[in-house]
């Protein structure tokens, strides 16, 4: 049996920012995630990479933002029963500032 | 002439505030980041159709009192609960957020003669030509014998920690950058009306009756101005700001409300005000990012 690779985010709409305008798709962690535009997909990339960098995970299961542009954005994510929280803020989808909490 | 309706993200005319929502719907509908964002921090971040954005934007758009809907705005914005972060700080600024202060402004400044420049070289209201150029001289050259604001600007940032040089030889932050692009833009491309009306209501920011306004902060907490807290360069510079640019600002209200009913204007002279905006949001995160970028360098 294959195992199903499915990454959990918070938001019904864009997987890093919640608006539901625009209409980008971008496959991450084997799932495909929308994204109301490429900005925001960018930094939802850089961001996962990020925290498997940090944690040296090999895959995301789930992630829980909190936070807007610019405030930052707090946020917890999980590999298996492993678990971390951060916080990240973003420049046009690079990553500008990451703390592990 | 008729009225038209301009874009607050890339200044094209529309004919109509619906046809300006179709334009918005459909630039968002293709994943246009500066639509899209303009849409979730100015209206809503749930998608809308054109007839429900057109609804959301009229109610946007509506007044009773054109200046006061200017004020309104702005003050919502960045006095608002909670207020803009750069406000927040400067309740009680670090010589780290002086400095960048200073240096950001420097940049906006260079950019804000310029806009005035152009004011003056497209209007042919006398009275308009006068204030700009009583504004230029204050801001840039000096008036009456006095100092500019500029020099005042320098002389807060020398007293932080940064020498005149280090300000004059900066380069602006991508965020000043991208916000002084459109200053920019506006005041190569449109009418010297529309320039006013982008530029001026920023100087609400400094008014003294933002709270009386709604705010829930003044620009600073006036207690910063005498009890040590900043240098006291900082606080001359403060203090020219808050005395001199609240008649600045209901001047340039008083003038766009008039002229913008002459002209037909109304509802062009506030959408660009709704893109100015934006770009000074980003302006003022710039003046923070360069406070954090001097930590521990002054
Ligand atoms: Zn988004
Ligand atoms: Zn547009």
């Amino acid at each position: 049996m294959r195992e199903v690779i499915c990454l959990k985010v918070n938001y019904e709409g864009c997987a890093l920012c919640d608006a539901t305008w625009g209409s980008y798709y971008r496959t991450l962690e084997g799932s495909k995630l929308f994204f109301c535009c490429s900005i925001c997909a960018d930094a939802f990339e850089n961001m996962i990479r990020r925290v498997r960098e940090e944690k040296a995970w090999n895959r995301v299961d789930a992630v829980e933002i909190s936070g807007n542009y610019s405030m930052g954005r707090t946020c917890s994510a999980t590999s298996g029963s492993d678990e971390v929280r951060y916080f990240f803020k973003h420049e046009n989808g690079t990553i500008t500032e990451f703390k592990i909490l | 002439m008729n009225p038209v309706s301009l874009c607050p993200v890339c200044l094209i005319s529309e004919p109509s505030l619906k046809e300006l929502s179709a334009h918005l719907v459909e630039r968002a509908g293709q994943s246009d980041p500066g639509h899209i964002m303009w849409l979730n921090r100015n209206v809503t971040s749930k998608k809308l159709d054109t007839d429900g954005l057109s609804s959301k934007f009229s109610e946007i758009m509506r007044y009773s009192d054109l200046k006061r809907w200017f004020v309104d705005i702005f003050v919502r914005r960045f006095f608002g609960e909670p207020a803009h972060r750069f406000i927040r700080l400067m309740q009680k600024p670090t010589k780290e957020l002086l400095a960048g202060y200073a240096i950001e402004h420097h940049h906006f400044l260079k950019q804000w003669v310029k806009s005035c420049a152009y004011i003056l070289a497209k209007t042919d209201s006398e009275e308009v030509a006068q204030y700009e150029m009583e504004n230029m001289s204050t801001e840039y050259f000096g008036w009456n014998g006095l100092p500019s604001h500029h020099e005042y600007l320098l002389q807060m940032g020398e007293a932080a920690g940064i020498s005149r040089e280090q300000i004059l030889n900066s380069k602006p932050l991508g965020k000043t950058e991208d916000s002084i692009a459109l200053w920019r833009k506006i005041a190569r491309e449109s009418h010297w009306l529309l320039i006013l009306s982008a530029m001026h209501p920023l100087e609400l920011i400094a008014n003294k009756r933002i709270r009386k306004y709604g705010g829930t902060y003044g620009y600073f907490d006036p207690s910063i101005l005498s009890d040590g807290s900043i240098p006291e360069a900082a606080a001359r510079f403060l203090y020219q700001g808050y005395s001199a640019d609240q008649s600045h600002s209901e001047d340039a209200l008083e003038f766009i409300s008039r002229y913008s009913q002459e002209l037909d204007m109304v509802e062009e002279c506030q959408e660009i005000f709704l893109a100015s905006v934006d770009a000074f949001d980003l302006y003022l995160l710039a003046r923070i990012e360069r406070g954090d970028l001097l930590k521990g360098k002054l």
